[in-house]
């Protein structure tokens, strides 16, 4: 490292988290709460802006609208037919898609669905195999195919026990039953990247059943779900899906450092796990109990800490602003110490021309 | 007196014999005062907790309302009664208990495979510091889990004890406080000797330590009062006194355990005694927490809720929040801020009224002791106020006094004196969300009643004039100082931490005033150029050009070191920086204001932070020299278009209308092709919105088609990008456009219509918020209804995001305030966690992010 780099390094004992925070914080201040910035493409509307940030660094299960980017294995991505029957094994249709119309006999327990021909062909299913779909798919019902392109459902409930109300609901289900693709997975784009290379960005999300998918590139599949990595790939992906997640959605109205991002998600996954900002997590998780009680849930936090006799060495900030003790941060944190040889420059000054002049005395003396 | 540290603190629950020792009276009257307004004995004011009356002495330390700071009592309660907080886990408890031999429900293999889980969890295991540090870590989120694991652990395998062989009774827990052992009911008598006798050893297992806290405890016999001074009366205007919430509250508990005395003694039936008895764990629970789930709230006379303990402690307005956290500062004021471009952007120029209030340590050394004799000795304005001698004394300065205190004053005292000019002071706007929302400046003392401030440091500030107050604290401690002078100037705090760029930068005026000066034909003569120089405080004239005329650009250059070389692509053309003489190109907002440019930057960078000060302040005056003489107005005529503007308005809004119907006729004829991906009713909307906000952009370019730079000063601003946009002026001289509601046209309403003013299925643009008129014409009822529809939604938008993002805000701070730079560059926290290993991977300076990157 060169001396022009160190005059532009970190000082030693700066309250970073203080920094970082205030950088994300203070920029949401002037953000519009809820705004839909992809009108005019009608694909991929993903959540921007602070619902987003906030969704991220709650580090919530399932975000409001989980995307994944999906590219193909190499030797097929530039394979546009490839790219269009894949997606047909992704995108989810229920049988509610592929019906042209339907009628239900509630009293013989029987639905009767004429299914469309043309959407049959274009998601590439024959009746028979919908017929199995179903089967295996939802318990005691019995299909049958009945015409070119009818089938009937019947529920299997010997005694008629059901309550109508009930047979009702269980058609609905059977209608929103999935016979293609992946459940979560509702719909499927095919874009085109720098290299001539389809990719798919998908709405929904389910990276374990994605992986089951051959065609797919298992080692280039991203879902905008944090958590959802850390589940298939571990904490590292996960900190790399915050980071990207996060970095986007604050870039999309002002303009921020990375190296505060990196810091939020590192704070989120050094641990191994993803914690949230706030109560549950990262708060939580602190040894001080007057840290925790200033926070949220102040009785809660004495209470338990008096049952297990907690103890509070007072060394973070929150602590020591409570007591009234100098915060071992920055300044704080540094203790200012004199060289012994330095000592007489503090004498006051008649004294110390004295001394001086005795030296220079000395000194002439010495050379003479 | 060296203050003493504390090291640790350990939080415990109370034990009664505790409670007893430290009570210096048992009270037992519910009433406060007699009479006379003397407190009565073993009353709830009784004068041996201490006194909140001047004039009455505390009867156990002899101290007044200052010196004593009180003493608790005790109420011995008839019947222990339940901590309502520690009621959860006194039910956990029983339940991993025998109700006959009171031992832990595991036998002696689980027993053993539960100490081989905890060890190292165990206090019993600590060796050493390192040790203990890990077992603080993992003792919390060890704890909760623990205890309830350990009860589905034994209580389902287990049918009996395996000690006395007892059946394992069912316990039921009732909120808040009510238990039952196989549907009888639990007295808290009976739960008390349950408890006291599990073992220390079964303790451990469950994480208790029984030497320091027995579970007993949990149950109360005697109640600590607290001193009158933590629940002072007030005497009303009417003479009348009024008590606390808290004496409210601790009467109702001794008046009901009087009762419950009186119908014990009397032998009342056990039903009515019961009923007593529950009415004191009423009382004493709601003494603790007001707002327990299930519990009625305790209310005062005029029906509001008391404020009882837990009270006091939550939330924003509790004792940590409001009194710890947050702490009242002397040395400081606040008034409305002012603009004032004489001051240099680290001065804070401040009124002499409060110069006067404030005072500054000084310590008296042989160096300055001449000197603050001379400033005890003057009558007027800085003078000192106070001298602290020696010996600790501290003696007010009168003119009676002067000459006494200046001749007997010696090194070692402190004087404290007025606020001077030059004296360091922090300045500081609310809401303080970033660090820069807190700076140090330089005190000019300045006559009238304002805080003035130069304008480059409002964007940190975030402030403008409006009406805007300002806080300002003087430092005390010479530490301080030093701090406040090296770290916190301004002109220190040029770039941002947030991104690097600078964010103190020039402005609206100042902006089109360097326009108007590096302009390609702007030359003044020999008289103007020197006068202008001279405002700045530069006596020297650059090279003349033609005629003898000197270039704007060459006395703007006049600024900027003699090394100095830039060259970048703005908007506005390309500009060259040549060794400190601007040779092309015009300084345009996108240099001094927008932050993408790197010209402020780069000259923060080389020159350094003496440099900015003096430049921003240097170039501001001289902008403003140049904005004066050229004359920058604005009025009514700029806005008053010509008709053949009008006419063209009126052609860009006609068709925008005819294309609207067109697109509409299709949509209803179903000719209307959706692009791919679309319904076809979307496809509409998205469709018809576009051509509707098209015709604002038309406008816009007819603007910059037909108007004159020179003659228009509102269209001069926008085109410079100092204030205001094209859009503003399309509104108030044009037409204002498509009204929007949460990203669509305006569109809800009565019906088939948005209001009863339009006809009903009324489609056309003008009945969902397309408003031709502008604001200099004015609108029509209709169009005034759906602007307002437009401004009510953005409103509403606007306060419910300041609420989000305070939150989000004040969880990213507790989340994160304790971590700091290790020596190592790595952030770690205050338990010495490890964070980062690099801080951002190359450990730089969030500050010096853009700088960094230059060559």
């Amino acid at each position: 490292m060169s001396k022009k780099d160190n005059k532009y390094l970190i000082s030693y004992g700066e309250a970073i988290g203080t920094v970082t925070a205030q950088s994300i914080g203070e920029p949401t201040t002037q953000m519009v709460l809820g705004s839909l910035h992809s009108a005019g493409t009608s694909l991929t509307i993903t959540t921007t802006g602070l619902p987003r940030i906030i969704e991220i660094l709650d580090g919530r299960k399932v975000p409001k609208k989980p995307s994944m980017t999906l590219y193909l294995e190499k030797d097929i991505a530039k394979d546009y037919d490839k790219a269009k029957q894949i997606r047909l094994s992704i995108e989810s249709v229920s049988l509610e898609d592929v019906t042209e119309s339907y009628s239900e006999d509630l009293i013989a327990r029987k639905l009767k669905i004429e299914l469309s021909e043309n959407i049959m062909k274009q998601k590439d299913i024959t009746v028979d195999s919908l017929i199995n779909l179903l089967q295996a798919e939802n318990k005691s019902i019995s299909v049958k195919k009945i015409g070119k392109n009818t089938i009937e459902i019947s529920l299997e409930d010997k005694n008629k026990k059901m309550k109508l109300i009930d047979v009702r609901d269980r058609f609905n289900k059977i209608m929103h039953s999935n016979i293609k693709g992946i459940r979560e997975i509702k719909r499927v784009v095919i874009m085109k990247d720098k290299n001539d290379e389809y990719y798919f960005i998908t709405e929904g999300s389910n990276i374990k059943e994605v992986l089951n998918v051959e065609g797919i590139d298992k080692n280039r599949i991203y879902s905008n779900n944090p958590f959802e990595m850390y589940e298939v790939y571990g904490i590292e992906a996960a900190r790399a899906t915050i980071i990207k997640e996060l970095h986007a959605a604050i870039l999309s109205e002002t303009s921020l450092s990375l190296r505060h991002v990196l810091l939020v998600a590192d704070t989120m996954t050094y641990d191994g796990t993803i914690k949230s900002i706030g109560r549950h997590g990262v708060v939580g998780a602190k040894s001080s109990v007057f840290a925790r009680a200033a926070f949220e849930e102040t009785v809660k936090h004495f209470v338990n800490a008096s049952i297990f006799n907690e103890i509070d060495r007072l060394n973070g900030v929150a602590e020591n602003i409570l007591i009234g003790k100098q915060i071992k941060l920055g300044t704080g944190r540094v203790i200012l110490s004199l060289k012994k040889s330095d000592l007489p420059k503090l004498l006051p000054l008649k004294e110390r021309e004295r001394s001086e002049k005795g030296k220079e005395k000395k000194q002439i003396e010495e050379s003479k | 007196m060296k203050p003493e540290v504390i090291d640790y603190i350990r939080f415990s629950v109370m034990p009664d014999y505790l409670i007893k020792k430290i009570s210096v009276a048992k009270i037992s009257i519910p009433e406060t005062y007699d009479d006379e307004g003397y407190p009565i004995d073993a009353g709830l004011a009784d004068q041996r907790l201490g006194v909140v009356d001047p004039g009455l002495r505390c009867k156990t330390c002899g101290g007044n309302l200052k010196t004593c700071q009180g003493h608790f009592g005790h109420i011995e309660l008839v019947r222990p009664v339940i901590h309502p907080f520690y009621a959860k886990v006194i039910y956990l408890l029983l339940q991993v208990t025998c109700y006959k031999c009171h031992r832990l429900l595991l036998d002696a293999d689980q027993l053993k495979d539960v100490k081989e889980d905890l060890k190292g969890f165990l206090e019993e295991d600590i060796t050493n510091e390192e040790e203990l540090k890990d077992y603080m870590d993992s003792e919390k989120r060890l704890n909760e889990k623990r205890i309830s694991s350990l009860v589905s652990k034994s209580i389902k395998r287990m049918s009996k004890c395996p000690y006395c062989g007892a059946d394992i009774a069912k316990i039921k827990f009732e909120r808040p406080t009510t238990f039952y052992i196989d549907n009888e009911r639990l007295r808290p008598d009976v739960i008390k000797e349950w408890l006291s006798n599990i073992s220390d050893e079964d303790l451990a297992v469950l994480g208790i330590d029984g030497k320091l806290l027995r579970p007993e405890w949990f149950i109360i016999t005697n109640l600590l009062v607290p001193p009158v001074s933590v629940r002072p009366s007030i005497i009303l205007e009417n003479g009348e006194r009024s008590e606390d919430d808290l004496t409210h509250q601790l009467a109702g508990i001794i008046r009901v355990n009087r009762k419950l005395q009186q119908d014990i003694e009397s032998g009342a039936p056990q039903i009515i005694i019961d009923d007593q008895w529950e009415l004191l764990q009423y009382h004493v629970s709601v003494y603790f927490d007001n707002e327990l789930p299930g519990v009625p709230v305790s209310r005062h006379r005029s029906g509001r809720a008391l404020k009882n303990l837990a009270q006091r402690l939550k939330g924003k307005e509790g004792r940590l929040r409001y009194n710890l956290s947050g702490k009242r500062v002397n040395y400081s004021a606040r008034t409305v801020i002012v603009p004032d471009t004489s001051l240099n952007i680290s001065e804070l120029g401040v009124p002499k009224r409060i110069a006067q209030e404030l005072t500054v340590p000084v310590n008296v050394t042989e160096w300055n002791i001449e000197a603050l004799k001379e400033l005890i000795r003057r009558r007027e304005f800085p003078t000192a106020v106070y001298v602290i001698s020696n010996d600790g004394i501290k003696r007010k300065v009168t003119d009676a006094n002067r000459e006494d205190i200046a001749n007997g004053l010696t090194v070692g005292s402190v004087v404290e004196r007025q606020l001077m000019d030059g004296d360091i002071v922090l300045f500081n706007r609310q809401p303080t969300l970033h660090r820069i929302s807190i700076m140090a400046h330089r005190v000019r003392v300045l006559p009238g009643r304002v805080f003035r401030l130069n304008l480059p440091v409002t964007t940190p500030y975030n402030a403008d004039f409006d009406g805007d107050e300002m806080n300002m604290h003087v430092p005390q401690s010479i530490p301080a100082r030093a701090e406040a002078l090296v770290l916190m100037q301004p002109k220190d705090c040029i770039l941002s931490p947030r991104d690097g760029k600078p964010i103190m930068k020039l402005q609206e005026d100042i902006v089109i005033g360097l326009y108007l000066l590096t302009n390609d034909d702007r030359y003044f003569d020999k008289r103007d150029a020197s006068y202008l120089l001279s405002l700045v405080g530069i006596f020297e004239l650059p090279e003349p050009e033609k005629n003898g005329l000197y270039s704007g650009k060459a006395i703007f250059s006049m600024l900027l070191p003699k090394d100095f070389n830039y060259k970048e692509e703005t908007k506005k053309g390309v500009i060259e920086i040549k060794n400190g003489k601007l040779i092309k190109g015009v300084i345009s907002s996108e240099n001094v204001r927008s932050g993408k440019s790197l010209f402020l930057a780069k000259l923060y960078d080389k020159y350094g932070s003496d440099f900015m000060d003096s430049f921003l302040q240097k170039a501001t005056l001289l902008a403003l020299a140049v904005t004066y003489r050229a004359g920058l107005t604005i009025g009514m005529k700029d806005y008053d278009l010509s008709e053949e503007l009008i006419k063209e308005k009126d052609k860009i809004i006609k068709e925008t209308l005819d294309e609207a119907e067109k697109i509409r006729q299709e949509y209803k004829e179903g000719r209307l092709i959706p692009e791919p991906g679309y319904k076809e009713k979307e496809y509409y909307t998205i469709k018809l919105l576009q051509i509707l906000s098209k015709s604002t952009k038309r406008a816009e370019e007819l603007l910059i088609n037909k108007l004159n730079e020179r003659e228009n000063s509102p269209f001069l601003m926008a085109r410079l990008d100092a204030r205001g946009k094209l859009s503003n002026l399309v509104e108030m001289s044009l037409f204002l456009g498509q009204q929007m509601v949460r990203g669509k046209r305006t569109h809800r309403g009565y019906g088939d219509r948005l209001i009863p003013y339009l006809s009903k299925k009324d489609k056309t643009p003008r009945a969902h918020g397309f408003i031709v008129d502008s604001f200099m014409y004015g609108l029509d009822p209709i169009e005034m209804i759906m602007h307002a529809m437009g401004s009510r939604a953005s409103m509403q938008a606007k306060s419910l995001v300041t609420a989000v993002s305070g939150y989000l805000q004040r969880r990213l701070i507790n989340s994160m305030q304790d971590f700091y730079i290790e020596k190592d560059l790595s952030v770690r926290d205050s338990s010495g966690r490890l964070i980062q290993t690099v801080y951002g991977g190359d450990g730089i300076d969030g500050m010096y992010e853009l700088v960094s990157k230059l060559e």
